[in-house]
């Protein structure tokens, strides 16, 4: 029999979503038990946004450059999702060994 | 998406000429004085844990008009002059103290790295943006085109962009500048890095002491965390879905850190990255991450950028010379100097 042990460095997420500044939402990830979607508006377009245990993700964006969908799923504290063209914001806390990721 | 998000800093920046320091963050805690930004083209965040939302807005203020300042691509409103008047004229001109200072740096870190840093790689750093895709050339304003699929730039663009660079000069005298020639000024292998030594100032001369702001997860500057015994964890990002290698242990200093993993493209099994040899020409990446690390934040953001362009062997003397630490990843092995506390992760 063989273990594989993937580092376990995150034992919560928090997604925190927001608009010009504004907070639209605040997301215990750790609590999310099954994949689901939403719509969140942004400046020019609506954004779907993707969320499940621990990670989340801008699933589809009608920005032009398609950097945000192109992140795909994160699950990394401290990392964030931007769409500039929207400005939607969604930044990533969580319980961690480490306090900040650099690179 | 660039040209988007420099249009809103300019948009930003406008008023404050006339009516002073306004700069909108993009979030921001109640907990303790923090915010977000969205400047040099990066995410902000500055944590002040025994700071004032005055020294805050102080910091996001002078952000704010130093990312407009050192914006070598915006057209800046008539009457000021800022990097981008630098790069479309010949003639001498005068500019800001600041913006002086800034490209006077530059100069002195070309001096001390021996060439690795060129201010004057603007055109060749652009053309391998477009190549690699990370910068759509047709989006100007907005549009509907997407990006671009990445593709090695043309030796004859590559030949043609550093023949500019070498007939062309940058001089600072005073709060005078000369740039003669065609190749243009990149600021962006310091900006952030020279930026964070005025936040610096800013801190200590408040008397905050436990604070940590981090530019783009490039650029950092932290003093003491006010739990345990104040030193903070930096883990290091080596690619998606990719275990940490290691965790500096590090308090009251400053790191700069340059990396494939956000702005990087394979081709043909070889990795390219926004990091180009001022020498060659070329954007060709054989390691996976590099940082720097030292008590100012200017010279280690110049320098984690060299690191990586020159290779753990050579920046090993240059890290000696200037009494700095430094990380290295190449994808297998995470290698640090001597001087800084590291656990690497089994």
């Amino acid at each position: 029999m063989i273990y594989y042990v993937w580092p376990q460095q995150t034992t919560s997420v928090e997604a925190t979503i927001y608009h010009q500044g504004a907070e639209l939402y605040d997301l215990d990830l750790s609590k999310e038990t099954v994949e689901r979607t939403f719509v969140v508006e942004g400046t020019h377009t609506p954004l779907t946004v993707g969320v499940k245990k621990n990670a989340i993700a801008i699933l589809k964006s009608g920005c032009p450059n398609q950097y945000c969908v192109e992140e795909g799923w994160v699950s990394d504290p401290h990392r964030s999702l931007i769409c500039a063209y929207n400005d939607i914001y969604i930044f990533l806390e969580g319980a961690s060994s480490m306090d900040v990721i650099a690179g | 998406m660039r040209k988007k998000a420099a249009f809103l800093v300019v948009g930003l920046w406008l008023p404050c000429l006339g009516l002073g320091a306004c700069s909108p963050a993009l979030a921001s805690s109640s907990s303790y004085p923090s915010a977000l930004y969205y400047l040099f083209d990066t995410t902000i965040s500055i944590n002040l844990y025994d700071g004032t939302a005055s020294v805050l807005a102080e910091i996001g203020d002078y952000l704010t008009g130093f990312s407009a300042l050192t914006d070598g691509f915006t057209r800046p409103p008539s009457g000021a002059t800022t990097l981008y008047t630098v790069n479309h004229t010949n003639a001498e001109i005068t500019v800001p103290d600041e913006l002086a200072q800034v490209l006077t740096f530059a100069l002195t870190m070309q001096q001390a790295t021996d060439g690795y840093l060129d201010p004057l790689i603007g055109n060749l750093a652009v053309d391998w943006k477009y190549a690699l895709g990370f910068e759509d050339k047709t989006d100007l304003l907005e549009s509907e085109d997407k990006t671009v699929a990445p593709s090695v730039l043309s030796p004859s663009v590559i030949s043609a962009d550093l023949a500019e660079m070498r007939s062309s000069t940058l001089t600072v005298v005073g709060d005078q500048v000369t740039r003669t020639g065609n190749a243009t000024v990149d600021l962006g292998a310091l900006a952030k890095g020279y930026a964070l030594r005025k936040v610096q100032t800013i801190l200590e001369e408040a008397g905050v002491s436990s604070y940590f702001v981090d530019a783009g997860s490039s650029s950092m500057i932290m003093g003491k965390k006010l739990s345990g015994d104040g030193t903070w964890r930096i883990g290091f990002n080596v690619g998606e879905g990719k275990a940490n290698p290691a965790i500096l242990t590090a308090i009251d200093t400053a790191m700069g850190t340059s990396s494939v993993t956000e702005q990087g493209a394979v081709i043909d099994g070889q990795t390219y990255s926004h990091l180009i040899n001022p020498f060659t020409g070329s954007a060709l990446a054989s390691d996976v991450l590099a940082s720097a690390v030292g008590a100012d934040p200017g010279i280690d953001d110049a320098m984690s950028t060299c690191f990586f362009l020159m290779g753990e062997t050579l920046a090993k003397t240059y890290a000696a010379k200037l009494g700095l630490g430094y990380c290295f990843y190449d994808g297998t092995t995470f290698s640090y100097s001597s001087n800084l506390e590291v656990t690497l992760n089994s």
